[in-house]
């Protein structure tokens, strides 16, 4: 299911949460990468009907928010990054009354609750449940009914690795017509099951485009650095890695020039791409602000 | 579109399956704690332990509704933690994304909620109807006749309705502060609603009256707690009783519904069928203050009449302790003769000229003060029969005092006129006075005619009751002056009895004599008898008042040989009316009960009795004060004054019927009875007959003294 958003702006308040964000989100698998306080969880809002835009157009599939939001609800799975559950009922219950609101199956249920590897503590109240267990329940729920668009908000968060391999391969298993929205901050959960990936970066889309062209945005500005001692001569940028390869010090760093000059340039990975999108993000800010101030 | 179709298409119909999921889901979520078991087990607890086990059905209801109102209180208190728990977990972040109406997500909850809500009240109604039912079964058997069963039904209805509107006012509260305050601040403000709608509104108000009458909680009303109720005075009517607790049941039913369809609105397809639900909840809640409007628009209406006869509003006041000494001058000087010429026979106009003779007028320079009502144009003052100026304030007319000599006596006259139609704003509109075509009612308190002193008339007793604010006259207002009057009153045409008048020639009735106050009261009505009462007799019972009077005519004659006080003057029934004294007399008197009483000498002499004992205890020319209930304990002297007037009621009935009372019970007769007895033992019967006659006279309208039945203690004495 297509998702195209237009010029949406988010407004709490004074503070501006989504400012002119315009995205086309294909089927497959879609990564939302961001800061703390980016706008992901936002984004994920409004796309889940909890929010309302305060400007723009959102559509999903055929339908326009939020006036057919009932009818977008129908085909959507919705983890949120933080939520609750009913404490006095069990996980199955919950998960049966979710699939009744749903329009989902009792068998349905058995499979997921076997997917998410809760079926020997289904019939245990919900209270009981640890931090990972709660979330495989919340996963559980948002994949129920088949949901044409499945929106996942920091789904890895309290899950130990074991779990987290688990759940992206539930993701990446492709489903014809469905469109997968994954927000995090860790882009190694990302790295394996992601076609595309969306930057978000104060409210702002910075980046679309497939893992190789992310990667690809940190070309110059991820370099290495052997053997060379700090007190000899001053080194820029951030220090990325330090490790001791074939008994010598290589030393990995992030800077927009060269850091030294015995600096070598590196083939950037995805992460340090996200690094460089931010990087140039918060640049061409301040720079907007400097002349601002003139 | 048929009925089931139309239901199929509301977004919550009973018939749903999901909606039942829904509603099985969360009555299940809420039954698994332990706080409604708990609730459950409070409410036959509380009846168990609250309330006389000996009282009527509704008696004991009411006894228990304060207390249930602690409960409710908690109740509502739970219902608003439970109401927004999922919010407060965020497990709403999850459920507002599936594809459920909110309007039903809500209601489902509401109804799951009301599964307690509905146990509760069923187990308040079924302990208490049953009871009623009891109460009602045993009283029946034991007095030997049928079950009334329209009391009993609309007995078990006010029950039926009490109890809904509290459970129901339970949780629509709770619901409501979760809803306006999330968390820990919604619990608290409801607790302090619950605590303020409790004496709140009428201790910040003086007086509820729409709208604030309608926050008060549903037991706030019909008594509350028994001391709030006694200090406040919250007795209320019945009318009003019911449409506050409709209100109530109404009004919780609507905010629920309201609350369903404003829970996060949202722009789907429930929402048309939201704004309707809306829309018919103000309705609803409009609908259901309508008993209240119109109460309210009642006494508003007494409201303004009172300011356009009294030119100013009448303010609200807490009047409390004895009436008597707070409201009369007692430094005013005396009137010693009263010169009335009074013209009825253009009512309502009333035209007066009095002249009064003060024994000792105010000094020279000081103002003479006289108090007539406001309701009067004054046209003249005439000193000595000089015009002088004068000046009119309220219900004060003020003139400039003369130089008299020391011991001299001073003449005024004053003619006024005006229209004399005045209401008691109670809420049974009683005439204040009143001169019509065929009636004339002028109590001497009403003030129509000038009384040497500063007065206050009329004022407003605050905090009756809930939407009451009745004008009440005041009591006495010559204190212990007893004028000379010389009265000669032109009657509207329709009146053929002025009580204590005499007809004149032309239409005129005169009455001359010594006495504390006068009050003009006449109607339609022919005086006939001429033994030691008179009857005023209704046109239309001319042909039948003698017979209907016989056995009355033979109490009255041994009355008058106890009492002295002769003649007295009768309606005789359908008009319950004694003797000319004030109009509450009329509504009050219980002579219409003895006509009504069978023909059989012992239940003849039964209702005597009683009528009797209310003639002596109403009857301004037996005057006793009977100190009510809101002015404290009786003294001793009223006490031994009661005793006396069961005395001659015995004696009456005994010389009339040859009745005897029966004996009190060995041990149980109080002090006063037994000084009273001593004395009657000890003391012959002509020489009892002349005491009680003396004592009658002299008590004849002022307050009794101790003085007065100092013979008692004398004859105990000896």
């Amino acid at each position: 299911m297509d998702v195209t958003l237009r010029d949406v702006e988010v407004r709490y308040g004074r503070q501006v949460a989504l400012e002119g964000v315009s995205l086309e989100l294909k089927e497959g698998v879609w990564g939302l990468l961001g800061p703390n306080g980016a706008g992901k969880s936002t984004l994920m809002k409004v796309l889940a009907t909890l929010l309302v835009a305060d400007r723009g157009s959102v559509q999903v599939g055929p339908f326009r928010l939020p006036r057919q939001q009932h009818e977008v609800r129908r085909r959507l799975g919705y983890l949120p990054q933080e939520f609750g559950l009913p404490g006095n009922v069990s996980g199955r219950e919950y998960l049966r009354y979710a699939a009744a609101m749903k329009g989902a199956s009792s068998a349905e249920v058995d499979r997921l609750l076997e997917v998410v590897g809760l079926r020997e503590v289904a019939g245990r109240p919900l209270r009981s449940y640890s931090g990972g267990m709660k979330q495989r329940v919340g996963i559980a729920q948002a994949l129920l009914g088949e949901p044409d668009l499945l929106l996942v908000d920091e789904p890895t968060a309290d899950l130990d690795p074991e779990q987290r391999t688990r759940l992206r391969m539930v993701l990446a298993q492709h489903r014809p017509g469905r469109t997968v929205l994954f927000s995090t901050h860790v882009v190694s959960d990302l790295e394996q099951v992601a076609d595309r990936i969306v930057v978000l970066h104060r409210g702002r889309v910075r980046f679309v485009g497939t893992l190789e062209e992310l990667a690809a945005q940190g070309r110059g500005w991820v370099w290495t650095l052997t053997d060379v001692p700090e007190a000899a001569h001053p080194v820029g940028g951030t220090v990325l890695s330090e490790r001791l390869t074939d008994g010598r010090f290589v030393r990995r760093l992030f800077a927009r020039r060269q850091p030294h000059p015995d600096a070598v340039a590196a083939a950037p990975t995805v992460e340090e791409g996200y690094l460089s999108v931010i990087a140039r993000a918060d640049a061409a800010t301040a720079s907007a602000g400097q002349k601002g101030r003139k | 579109m048929t009925g089931a179709r139309a239901l199929r298409g509301f977004p919550f119909a009973a018939g749903d399956a999901l909606f039942r999921q829904m509603l099985a889901y969360e009555a299940r979520r809420l039954w698994r704690g332990v706080p409604p078991w708990l609730f459950v087990a409070a409410m036959p607890a509380l009846f168990v332990l609250i309330g006389h086990w000996q009282a009527p059905g509704l008696e004991r209801c009411h006894q228990m509704l304060p207390y249930l109102s602690l409960l409710n209180t908690a109740l509502a208190a739970y219902v608003a933690w439970v109401i927004q728990r999922d919010r407060r977990a965020g497990a709403d972040e999850i459920t507002l994304a599936w594809p459920v109406s909110l309007l039903r997500l809500y209601l489902a909850r509401t109804l799951a909620l009301g599964t307690l809500t509905v146990t509760l009240w069923a187990e308040a109604v079924v302990l208490a109807l049953g009871y009623a039912a009891v109460s009602y079964g045993t009283a029946a058997c034991a007095a030997g006749t049928p079950i009334p069963v329209v009391q009993a039904l609309r007995e078990g209805g006010l029950i039926l309705l009490s109890l809904t509107a509290t459970f129901l006012a339970a949780q629509a509260t709770g619901q409501l502060a979760a809803a306006m305050l999330p968390g820990v601040p919604g619990l608290v403000a409801l607790v302090l609603y619950r605590a303020f709608t409790f004496g709140g509104p009428r201790l910040i108000l003086g007086i509820l009256q729409w709208p604030y009458a309608l926050l008060a909680s549903p037991e706030f009303l019909w008594d509350g707690w028994p001391w709030l109720a006694r200090y406040l005075h919250l007795g209320v009517f019945a009318d009003v009783y019911v449409a506050h607790q409709s209100f109530w049941v109404v009004g919780s039913v609507s905010a629920l519904g309201a609350l369903a369809c404003l829970f996060r609105p949202r722009r789907d397809r429930a929402t048309r069928a939201s704004a309707a639900l809306v829309m018919g909840t103000v309705i609803a809640v409009i609908a259901a203050a309508a008993p209240f409007v119109a109460a309210e628009n009642r006494y508003a209406r007494s409201h303004a009449r009172a300011v356009s006869t009294y030119g100013e509003p009448v303010k609200p006041g807490l009047h409390s302790g004895p009436r008597r000494e707070a409201l009369s001058d007692t430094t005013a000087p005396a009137p010693a003769r009263y010169d009335l010429v009074v013209d009825l026979t253009q009512p309502p106009e009333a035209t007066i000229s009095a002249t009064l003779v003060l024994a000792s007028p105010p000094g020279p320079g000081d103002d003479l003060e006289l108090t007539l009502r406001r309701t009067f144009d004054v046209d003249e003052v005439r000193i000595k029969g000089v015009v002088v100026a004068f000046e009119r304030e309220g219900d004060l007319v003020r003139v400039p005092a003369p130089s008299v000599p020391s011991g001299g006596n001073l003449a005024i006259t004053l003619r006024y006129h005006g229209t004399v139609a005045d209401w008691r704003l109670d809420p049974y509109e009683q005439p204040a006075a009143l001169v019509a075509s065929e009636f004339v009612y002028l109590p001497s308190t009403w003030g129509w005619y000038p009384v040497p002193g500063k007065h206050r008339l009329t004022w407003e007793i605050g905090m009756t009751s809930m939407v009451a604010r009745a004008l009440a006259d005041r009591i006495v207002l010559f204190n212990d002056a007893e004028p000379t009057f010389a009265v000669n009153v032109r009657a509207p045409e329709g009146v053929r009895f002025l009580a204590g008048f005499v007809r004149g020639a032309g239409g005129t009735w005169r009455l001359d004599g010594m006495r504390n106050q006068l009050t003009l009261l006449g109607g339609n009505w022919v005086a006939c008898g001429d033994g030691a009462a008179r009857f005023a007799v209704p046109f239309e019972e001319l042909d039948t008042w003698q017979a209907a009077t016989a056995d009355v005519r033979r109490l009255f004659d041994a009355l008058a040989d106890w009492t002295g006080v002769t003649p007295l003057t009768v309606v005789p029934s359908p008009v319950s009316f004694v003797n000319a004294g004030d109009v509450s007399l009329i509504l009050d008197s219980q002579i219409g009960r003895l006509f009504e009483a069978p023909p059989d000498t012992v239940e003849l002499a039964r209702f005597a009795r009683r009528w009797l004992y209310n003639l002596l205890s109403l009857q301004p020319r037996f005057l006793g004060p009977t100190v009510s209930e809101l002015e404290g304990a009786p003294s001793a002297t009223d006490r031994e004054f009661d005793a006396l007037r069961a005395y001659i009621v015995d004696r009456v009935l005994h010389d009339v019927y040859g009745v005897d009372a029966p004996p009190d019970p060995p041990g149980l007769v109080p002090p006063d009875d037994a000084r009273v007895e001593a004395w009657t033992a000890s003391t012959p019967l002509e020489e009892q007959q002349a005491a009680l006659r003396h004592l009658f006279h002299d008590v004849l309208l002022r307050p009794l003294t101790p003085a007065d039945l100092e013979f008692l203690h004398e004859g105990a004495a000896e």
